[in-house]
């Protein structure tokens, strides 16, 4: 779970951002709420590209600057095109910023390897956080009791494997396909529990 | 910088925000995060990403799940204990599944003897209510688990209580449940057949069990079996003409 301290400074950077784009957009345009969608692209962006996810709250910052810039210029004449506006410059800022990640030669495109090797003494709260969600991983598993089932889910979800193939392997029908994966997933958020939120669920995860 | 107001395209406009995720949705959900979505995909999942609490949090929900697949994998191995394509490679696992499930029914079959048989002593205790056609609050519970193992021959055999009783009875209709059932509890009278309770459709719940509570005033001494009859998914292409109905048997004594 992230400090209170950095939920309350997301909070009000998003009360910030709604009150001056307040003159500027719709009412019925709800800013905070995209805010908080480009956030969580942006941090999903960095997560999966191995980038470290506290840039997403700089770029998230950028986006919601080029796009009022672009307003108070060009009034809003389609405000239901903003979230695809702002999806487009987040993720468009975001590669910009992965090509000068990438040229200053940080990565060594051996992040796997390197963290194989990480000293298991260092940051005790992430191994602890990540071993709660191995175990609610591992108990998704246990409740399969098909090994196929299993099979399955971790061809597709492990080894980006093609459902086609998957299904032609195992002479599955699409219907029987996805009981599976769908009972797992189901599986999966009721072991999570009802209270998480993508906050909880990512500062569990990974943070 | 993209031009303001691109729209969504077409594949954009079946991502209307509020409905459920729809199975193709959530296909996309998996291959956005397995980067295997053309551009326009892309842009219409991360526009539906920023402008959807509801298809947020499934982005998240898979993104989690993958992770901890990969975390799992990378510590204990998953590819080496649970998963294996080649024969040789599952037959440890079917050994071992077979196994614990030989001890579990062992187990089940051991606390079901001794429940019934605490739960008899119990009632000769009780004082005797006699039981009327109407329903009455239940003062107990008698849960009995139904295998598909059970033969023909061996039909649970229940006394009959002296106290309104709600009977909670689960089925195991096999490793491979369909999504829903017709269930229906037929009372055997001689050849004469009596439908008692007829629920559709019933779905396996969790742990691929279908569980049915039924009053013991709506069970009279008597033979009973209770048919559970897989029911095709709709729109779904019937891949055998006849469903195959599982029937297990009951018996209430007095």
């Amino acid at each position: 779970m992230p400090p209170t301290g950095q939920m309350a400074d997301e909070e009000q950077r998003a009360a910030e951002t709604a009150s001056r784009g307040a003159a500027l957009v719709p009412a019925g345009v709800d800013l905070a709420g995209l805010r908080a969608g480009v956030l969580a692209l942006l941090r999903g962006l960095c997560r999966r590209n191995r980038i470290d996810v506290s840039l997403a709250d700089d770029l998230c910052n950028e986006t919601f600057c080029v796009f009022l810039e672009r307003v108070r210029h060009e009034p809003l004449r389609e405000p239901d095109k903003v979230a695809a506006f702002l999806a487009q410059t987040a993720r468009n800022l975001y590669i910009a910023e992965a090509r000068k990640f990438s040229r200053r030669g940080t990565s060594t495109g051996a992040d796997e390897l390197i963290a194989s090797h990480a000293d298991p003494s260092l940051d005790a709260v992430e191994r602890l956080r990540q071993m709660g969600l191995v175990a609610v991983v591992r108990r998704v598993l246990e409740q399969m009791r098909v090994p196929r089932d299993r099979e399955i889910l971790t061809r597709y979800y492990l080894k980006d494997e093609d459902k086609s193939v998957i299904c032609k392997d195992l002479g599955l029908s699409d219907e029987h396909f996805n009981r599976v994966i769908d009972r797992a997933r189901d599986r999966f958020r009721a072991l999570l529990g009802p209270g998480y939120t993508s906050q909880t669920l990512f500062s569990f995860v990974f943070l | 910088m993209t031009e303001y107001g691109r729209g969504e395209r077409d594949l954009g406009e079946t991502l209307a925000a509020g409905v459920p995720l729809s199975t193709h949705e959530r296909e996309l959900i998996d291959r956005y995060l397995a980067d295997r979505l053309r551009e326009d995909e892309i842009f219409a999942v991360e526009t539906r990403i920023v402008s959807d609490p509801e298809f947020r949090r499934e982005v998240e929900i898979t993104e989690a799940l993958r992770e901890g697949l990969r975390r799992l994998d990378s510590g204990d191995g998953i590819g080496q204990s649970h998963v294996g394509t080649a024969q040789s490679e599952l037959r440890p696992v079917y050994a071992l599944a077979a196994t614990i499930a030989a001890v579990g029914f062992g187990v089940l079959a051991m606390f079901t003897h001794d429940r019934l048989q605490q739960e008899r002593a119990a009632l000769q205790e009780l004082r005797r209510v006699p039981l009327s056609g109407r329903v009455l609050p239940t003062q107990r519970e008698t849960s009995v688990s139904f295998a598909l193992t059970r033969g023909e021959a061996d039909a649970v055999s229940l006394d009959l209580p002296d106290v309104p009783t709600l009977f909670e009875m689960s089925f195991d209709p096999g490793v491979e449940p369909a999504r829903t059932y017709a269930v229906q509890l037929v009372r055997r009278d001689g050849d004469a057949q009596t439908v008692v309770l007829s629920v559709s459709p019933v779905s396996p719940d969790a742990d691929g069990l279908l569980r049915l509570s039924v009053h013991s005033a709506t069970l009279p001494a008597g033979d009973y079996s209770v048919v559970l009859t897989p029911e095709p998914a709709i729109g779904a292409v019937q891949e055998s003409p006849q469903p195959v109905a599982l029937t297990f048997d009951l018996r209430i004594d007095e």
